[in-house]
């Protein structure tokens, strides 16, 4: 139980800070909801990154105190005026109810499973044990990220970049010892944040139903539906570079210069989660832009 | 160890019967839908070849006083076969065996010669087995169609391990995705083509639509059953899908460890691939481990391991041999050992 209240105190903090940033880019309540977790995993990114470059120890007061501050910041630079919330386009492309009921019922499977996977079993993905979650555990216990060249600890990762464990890390700060389920749940929550931000951003573009038609076929692709259950950091990469492209879309279409900002940090993100971002999403972005 | 001694004949080759007549047809069962382990691990005896021939039987006359438990696949390349084509059944002790094997419940069959890759096991130190006959031939009926229904029906095999081993849905060998999409442009051009002019492109879209969603949606049932599969086993046993019971174990380990006043290493002594030692060494992180067999463990976990023994208080196990303690045995089959030294 107090390890829950501790994730869920984490949790909120982080959602909290992730809000408030999103309140500088875009209106509505469920859209900067939704992008809370994809912006504040850059900010927590950079912290870290600050934290390994001073060295300075991972702690609970150092990771949590610094939160809180960078809450209060993104309170107070949000406190003149924010973006409104956009009317929605309504006269999308029509979608049966046949198709609307079949992409509910897919969604939901979706979820079911990855929520299954993800939350509620342990981990058992092979990258998760030699790369990924593994590194985040063994940073955890040293308080510092660890950048093994050997595999005698069980992994030798050190040139992987640590957004991905970074969120992990933090999300287990308050925890007597590494908490398997909150490193796996926060990263669950992560993806289904960066998809229902696609899906409202696409909604904007195209109204609800199409929307729905196309989160279903991107999230339904097999390999992707299977990576929902976590271990890996591949979804993070797709979901971030899809958040990128649909803002990047959405922020042309609209000429507001804060979703290209926004496109443009989740570029970033996707870089830091994995190197392959740089080539599927930051340079198209530079190039695009 | 005793010797196994089957008159099986490594690489075999047997040609098509013209009709087989035999007493209890098995139907095998994909090997990857069950866990194997704690089979793996009382295993007492083995043995494994290849065989070849065409026919969607495989008639199998044999004597046996114990049961022997069979695996098959067939080879994709000269080489390899995929872990996800091999079937498992159980012959029965019989003085006078006489039994059939449906070959095609392995999603790869297809009509033609095919070579197979044939492992027998038996969990007793009995070694009076031996094999006589092994025919390939064809049942009476459309064969073909039959495999066909059968393997539309077939939940795909999922590695939660290892995501990127999704191979796929496949009937009599071929990729269901390549026929169903080449079926989908064709059905949707001719739609198009036969719809005026207002409503063609929302028609053949509407087919390209729906017959994604469909694959989707047959994808999406596999997923769930093996979801609520994975979610049962769970809660009953603390084991899941190719898990096993990596928890249970590095709970048991940290427990061992704890009450011993000098350093402690666990050795994990297995024949199968390291995913399981490496999930060990996450869950006990920062406790060490080794991911084989390594003389200087203080602790040892038998898993997956072939021609092992523990007589007398002593544990023999790859490269080691120490008086050692059982200390627990979990539901995977696998066993944990103190050393005594």
């Amino acid at each position: 139980m107090l390890s829950f209240l501790a994730f869920f105190g984490v949790t909120c903090l982080l959602v909290a800070e992730g809000y408030l940033f999103a309140r500088l880019l875009t209106g509505g309540t469920l859209l900067r909801l939704s992008l809370a977790l994809p912006l504040v995993a850059i900010s927590n990114l950079l912290l870290l990154f600050a934290c390994t470059v001073l060295d300075v120890p991972l702690s609970l007061p150092v990771l949590l105190g610094s939160h809180v501050v960078l809450v209060a910041l993104a309170a107070w630079l949000g406190r003149k005026r924010t973006p409104t919330a956009e009317t929605e386009t309504t006269n999308g492309t029509s979608v049966s109810l046949g198709l609307r009921i079949a992409c509910i019922v897919l969604l939901l499977c979706t979820t079911g499973y990855s929520f299954a996977h993800a939350v509620i079993l342990p981990s058992f993905q092979a990258d998760s044990f030699t790369n990924w979650t593994m590194r985040s555990k063994l940073s955890f216990l040293d308080k510092r990220m660890a950048f093994d060249a050997t595999e005698e600890r069980g992994v030798a990762k050190p040139q992987y970049p640590f957004l991905f464990h970074a969120l992990q890390i933090t999300a287990n700060q308050g925890q007597r010892e590494w908490s398997d389920r909150g490193a796996n749940t926060i990263l669950w929550l992560l993806n289904m944040s960066c998809f229902a931000a696609i899906f409202l951003l696409l909604k904007r573009m195209m109204g609800g139903r199409p929307s729905l038609l196309a989160i279903t076929l991107l999230t339904g692709i097999p390999l992707v539906t299977l990576h929902f259950g976590g271990g890996y950091a591949d979804i993070h990469v797709t979901g971030f570079t899809l958040l990128s492209a649909t803002a990047f879309l959405v922020a042309k279409m609209k000429q507001d210069f804060r979703l290209f900002a926004l496109s443009g940090a989740m570029a970033v993100a996707a870089v830091w989660t994995k190197s392959e971002g740089l080539f599927l999403c930051l340079l198209p972005w530079l190039a695009l832009a | 160890m005793a010797v196994f001694r089957t008159s099986f004949f490594l690489a075999a080759v047997f040609f098509l019967l013209p009709q087989v007549q035999a007493a209890t047809v098995i139907r095998p069962e994909p090997a990857l839908a069950t866990d194997i382990s704690a089979l793996v691990t009382s295993v007492q005896q083995q043995s494994d070849g290849i065989i070849e021939g065409d026919g969607n039987l495989l008639h199998m006359l044999y004597t046996s006083s114990v049961q022997i438990h069979a695996f098959m696949a067939p080879f994709r390349t000269e080489e390899a076969y995929n872990p996800k084509d091999m079937v498992r059944f159980v012959l029965p002790a019989h003085a006078q065996g006489d039994v059939l094997i449906d070959l095609a419940a392995s999603p790869a069959w297809s009509s033609g010669s095919h070579r197979y890759f044939l492992a027998f096991f038996s969990t007793s130190t009995e070694s009076d087995t031996a094999f006589h006959t092994m025919e390939f031939g064809y049942s009476d009926g459309p064969v073909l169609l039959g495999a066909a229904a059968a393997h539309f029906v077939q939940p795909e095999q999922l590695r939660f391990s290892s995501y990127h081993l999704l191979s796929g849905w496949r009937v009599l060998g071929m990729p269901v995705a390549l026929i169903a999409g080449l079926l989908t442009l064709l059905v949707a051009a001719a739609t198009w083509l036969a719809s005026g002019k207002t409503v063609r492109a929302r028609r053949a879209v509407s087919v390209l639509l729906w017959a994604i969603l469909l694959y989707q949606a047959r994808f999406a049932l596999d997923l769930t059953r093996a979801t609520a599969r994975n979610l049962s086993s769970w809660s009953r046993t603390g084991v899941y899908s190719d898990e096993g019971s990596v928890t249970l174990v590095a709970d048991a380990v940290r427990e061992a460890m704890a009450i011993r006043s000098t350093p402690s290493l666990l050795s994990v002594c297995h024949d199968t691939t390291n995913l399981y030692a490496k999930a060990l060494r996450y869950f006990l992180a920062p406790l060490p481990v080794a991911l084989h067999d390594d003389p200087k463990a203080t602790h040892v976990l038998v898993y997956q391991k072939f021609l092992w023994s523990f007589e007398n208080g002593i544990l023999t196990c790859g490269g080691i041999k120490a008086p050692a303690k059982e200390l627990q045995k979990f539901p995977d089959g696998s066993i944990l050992y103190s050393l005594e030294r």
